[in-house]
């Protein structure tokens, strides 16, 4: 025993030392960091870098050019761009971005899983359809959905009309709680097949056991949904959320294509590029990113928290 | 070459676990060493250092009179077994067993020959050109022995080899280890969980708990002398009975009192344990095999227990009798308070001897009834004696 | 456990819901690119084309000109973005599994001081918006005279993507079995041989997931090209795309033609791989 702590001391001294390790090893050390160098030098060159550039511009006066000199004038850029109403109207929106995605893409997404989990006949064949959406081009998504919605020659107003629904056509997209729905809508096409993923993989990675040894006890297929399933698959609730929220602050393309940069549609990284490349504001329109960010990393851990929690 | 020398080796994880704590071992040139011992006592992890796929935190490791303990896997000369068989799914079984001769740079026609052989030693021949998704489990295991002995390494690691074939075939894979491994005499390190596998195939047996040796030695000697309660327990199955008993001297003999039971020990035995003596008066622990109940007795009979039989099971040749302690140590153990409880306690990493349920092995002829009372006869010349305090056998 | 009829048949109507949710779109949009102007324009709208044409396509892939736009001016402008997106796709996917391969298995399996610690510095970048780093990227593309040139576009997809493929693949490379590369090590490789003649080998599912979800995600990128590019000889097709919609509002066939060439390619990597890419996503959590 003695002996042994010792050693276990000496190994330690000699461990923080780096003198420890056998030839294999330090091979592995060796390779490891030769292997990742390149990742980290393109992380280092082209974000790291390029970031620190971009905050350090948050926090200089906005100059017309990017390379003429600048004041440094603090959190200014910061003050002035939460001031502006624009940014609140769309911070706001995208705040009913988030909700509405989640709304729809979590139990949606627990409902395809519960559907698709199992194997059955053409399962492969529905799983494969099932991630199309999410393979295409957001761009494409909104060109494809975008006929759907058009005002005279829609074929939702169509259909609409031929029912007796609505009276007249209507103009979806300029009604901002319309044009919201229907972002969302096509936002959730594509996201949606990934977060029914998460799900899927999470219901799967439950032993058929747990069902067989409920269903012996006497559950109903509700019961076993309630009781086993939704508490097993926390751990992919939370990646489903932070997947779900970190695309839809991001969103950005869906909107662009069906509704231009429309103030009543408008996100906020779009607002973002609206003052930092229509109205110029560099500095201020990367204040306004720099704080997107840091909100969605809060979010992130905020997730990641929340499941250690349940969890321990 | 000669053998593998484990030398005050230790493995203390990042985490601060040590799992490997100073272990001394030295396997002879030619000897199948078995490593048997529960989850997590350092087992494998000893067999990886020796392998080098674990760093060795202290201590010196010798293969064939070298010192590896600092040298990557490719420079040790071994080969290994893995529990999953590690195959190389991309390579035929060709490649699989050839790959350790080509990077050693060995002839392709030498290769050829020396793959050709393994294969035939292991009956594969016909199988060379199948990839390792086209074999069965206990075909993978076949590949992987030849693998190993293709390199005619210094040493052989094994990491429980068997344990993913079926019951069946495990029996019969054992045997054709031993076999292989006395052909080709090369010193082999076994880990194995289950200790019948290590019987049967070790020449020795280190038993591992918490990163300690707790006794080494042959089979033999593991089964008639364990040296602790552990190993008692750890070590025949079903496992031997552990009971909490007073040892007293009556008319100059050693009798060990259980309940209102009385076993006198044969001068010649307790003679054999000088230190008996020195226990007289005290509580000892003792241990009794399933195997050495011999029968039914007579009420009349000395050297027998009384017990009310719970259960019993006939295996054909062989009949289980299960019972809650001894009908008379029960109700003593309810006055002492504890009773058997400390010996779990002493030993509680093994549920086997934390239960109160013990067991005999009696003749398929005996008769016994559920329910009922009856008097079993122990064979007084193989009560093992345990200091409770220790846990040590008494000497 | 057999299901029951009820079960079945809630089985069966939410899997044709669900291939309606999928494919509907898609499906529209092809027969809205067969059809012609006019009668997108309907009221009430024909969803089905009466008398299928290619015309759509033919303009943009440079055939015939269409009368009532001047669509030819653009179809080669349309050839010539598909060109550049599969082009900046196949140079981007190189580089980032080049990149993530080898970054995803080091973080892994070899350990080395502060390899954890900057493991999460390459994965927190996930969450920066590109905007917060496109000011200073178009400063560096500017000073390496990289501005709308094919390989600074490449770059800043690559460092784009790079994390999140990265992730996958550390991920990836954890839940493998260890054990064929150590057996490879007590055979005799160095770690250097063991990666290359098993690991690597060991990995190939993964690896064609990998390039699989990662052109995919190049094939899509619209917001830093629309940042970052400003010549013909650089757009993708995506931000043509979006030009097209500002010209040709109401010309659905021409512009769901467009959208719907666009898709080819990546829906066929999507059904193809279909397998290996659920396998590596899934894994992601």
């Amino acid at each position: 025993m003695t002996t042994g702590s010792t050693s276990g001391t000496w190994g330690s001294a000699r461990r923080l030392l780096g003198f420890d390790l056998t030839g294999s090893a330090r091979e592995g050390a060796n390779l490891g960091r030769l292997l990742v160098l390149p990742a980290i030098a393109f992380t280092a060159v082209l974000i790291i870098y390029p970031l620190i550039v971009g905050i350090n511009t948050s926090l200089h006066e906005n100059v017309p050019t990017i390379n003429a000199p600048a004041d440094f004038v603090g959190l200014e850029n910061y003050t002035n761009a939460l001031k502006q109403p624009s940014v609140g109207s769309s911070a706001v929106q995208t705040v009913w971005y988030v909700l509405l995605a989640l709304a729809i893409e979590i139990p949606a997404g627990l409902a395809i899983a519960a559907l698709l989990h199992r194997n059955f006949r053409g399962r492969g064949l529905v799983m494969a359809v099932l991630i199309l959406p999410w393979a295409l081009p957001s761009v494409v998504s909104g060109v494809l959905w975008r006929r759907v919605f058009d005002p005279d020659s829609g074929l939702l107003n169509s259909a609409l009309v031929q029912l007796g629904v609505i009276g007249e056509p209507h103009v979806w997209l300029a009604d901002k709680g319309w044009a919201t729905l229907f972002i969302v809508c096509v936002h959730v096409w594509g996201m949606l097949p990934l977060v029914a993923l998460v799900f899927i993989a999470g219901m799967q990675a439950i032993p058929d056991d747990v069902y067989a040894a409920s269903a012996v006890d006497g559950a109903t297929p509700w019961k076993q949904f309630r009781h086993i399933t939704l508490p097993l698959l926390l751990p992919s609730l939370v990646v489903a959320l932070v997947v779900g929220t970190v695309n839809a602050i991001n969103i950005f393309d869906e909107i662009y294509v069906l509704n231009g940069t429309a103030l009543n549609t408008r996100s906020i990284l779009m607002e973002v590029y609206n003052q930092t490349f229509i109205a110029g504001q560099f500095a201020q329109g990367l204040a306004l990113a720099i704080l997107v960010g840091l909100v969605t990393g809060a979010l992130a851990i905020g997730y990641a928290m929340l499941l250690r929690r349940r969890t321990v | 070459m000669s053998g593998i020398q484990l030398e005050r080796v230790s493995k203390e994880f990042p985490n601060g676990f040590v799992a490997v704590d100073g272990i001394s071992l030295d396997v002879a040139d030619g000897e199948f060493m078995a490593l048997v011992g529960p989850s997590g006592c350092g087992k494998t992890t000893t067999l990886r250092m020796v392998a080098g796929l674990e760093e060795a935190t202290a201590g010196t490791i010798r293969i064939g009179d070298r010192d590896v303990t600092d040298l990557p896997p490719r420079k040790r000369d071994v080969a290994m077994v893995f529990q999953s068989y590690a195959l190389y799914a991309h390579m035929s079984v060709r490649g699989n067993i050839g790959f350790g001769l080509k990077m050693a740079g060995m002839p392709k026609a030498e290769i050829a020959s020396r793959v050709d052989e393994a294969a035939s030693i292991l009956g594969m021949t016909e199988l060379l050109d199948r990839k390792p998704r086209e074999l069965s489990g206990g075909q993978r295991q076949r590949v992987a022995m030849g693998r190993a002995i293709v390199r005619r390494p210094a040493a052989f690691l094994m990491d429980e080899p068997l344990s993913n074939l079926d019951a069946k075939l495990r029996v019969e894979m054992r045997g054709e280890i031993t076999a292989l491994q006395r052909r080709i005499e090369t010193p082999t390190l076994y880990v194995t969980h289950d200790q019948t596998e290590a019987m049967t195939m070790g020449d020795r047996v280190a038993i591992l708990r918490d990163g300690v040796i707790e006794q080494l030695g042959t089979p033999g000697e593991l089964y008639e002398s364990p040296a602790n309660m552990f190993v008692a327990s750890f070590i025949g199955s079903p496992a031997m009975n552990l009971i909490n008993g007073r040892c007293e001297m009556v008319d100059g003999r050693v009798t060990i009192a259980i309940g209102e039971a009385r076993i006198t020990i044969p001068d010649a035995v307790a003679a054999a344990h000088s230190e008996l003596r020195g226990f007289a008066g005290r509580e000892v622990c003792v241990g009794i095999r399933p195997e050495d109940f011999i029968d039914v007795a007579d009420p009349a009979d000395d050297d027998a227990v009384d017990v009310v039989v719970t259960r019993s099971e006939s295996l054909g040749a062989e009949l289980f009798v299960y019972f809650e302690e001894f009908a008379h140590a029960r109700a003593q153990a309810a006055g002492a308070a504890g009773g058997l409880g400390n010996v779990g306690s002493a030993v509680d990493d093994l549920e086997a001897t934390c239960r109160s349920t013990m067991v005999a092995r009696l003749d398929r002829d005996c008769e016994v009834a559920v329910g009922e009372r009856c008097r079993l006869r122990i064979d007084p010349t193989r009560v093992y004696l345990f200091d409770p305090e220790t846990t040590g056998a008494i000497r | 456990m057999r299901p029951t009829p009820a079960a079945n048949l809630v089985r069966v109507a939410g899997v044709t819901l669900l291939i309606l949710w999928s494919l509907g779109p898609i499906v529209m949009g092809v027969m809205t690119s067969m059809s012609t102007q006019p009668e997108t324009q309907q009221v009430p709208a024909r969803w089905i084309p009466e008398d299928p044409t290619l015309d759509n396509y033919r303009a943009l892939l440079g055939g015939e000109k269409i009368s009532s736009d001047d669509a030819a001016a653009d179809s080669s402008q349309y050839g010539r973005a598909i060109v550049n997106t599969a082009l900046a796709t196949v140079v981007t996917t190189a580089i980032v599994l080049a990149i993530s391969v080898c970054a995803g298995y080091g973080f892994s399996r070899t350990e080395f001081k502060g390899s954890k610690q900057l493991l999460w510095i390459v994965l927190a970048t996930m969450v920066i918006p590109i905007f917060t780093i496109v000011v200073a990227l178009y400063k560096l593309m500017a000073e390496l005279q990289l501005i709308n040139t094919f390989a600074g576009l490449v770059l800043v997809y690559a460092s784009s993507t790079a994390p999140l493929a990265i992730w996958l693949f550390y991920n990836y490379v954890r839940d493998l079995p260890p054990d064929p590369e150590e057996a490879a090590l007590i055979d005799g490789c160095t770690r250097f041989g063991a990666f290359r003649r098993v690991v690597l080998p060991q990995m190939r599912s993964g690896i064609a997931a990998l390039t699989a979800i990662v052109m995919l995600f190049v094939w899509g990128q619209f917001l830093i090209p629309l940042l970052l590019t400003s010549t013909e000889e650089t757009k993708p097709v995506t931000v043509i795309i979006t030009e097209f919609i500002g010209k040709y509002t109401t010309n659905y066939p021409l512009l769901t033609a467009a959208g719907i060439l666009a898709v080819i390619p990546p829906a066929i990597i999507a059904l193809v791989l279909n397998r290996h890419i659920r396998g590596m996503l899934s894994a992601g959590g």
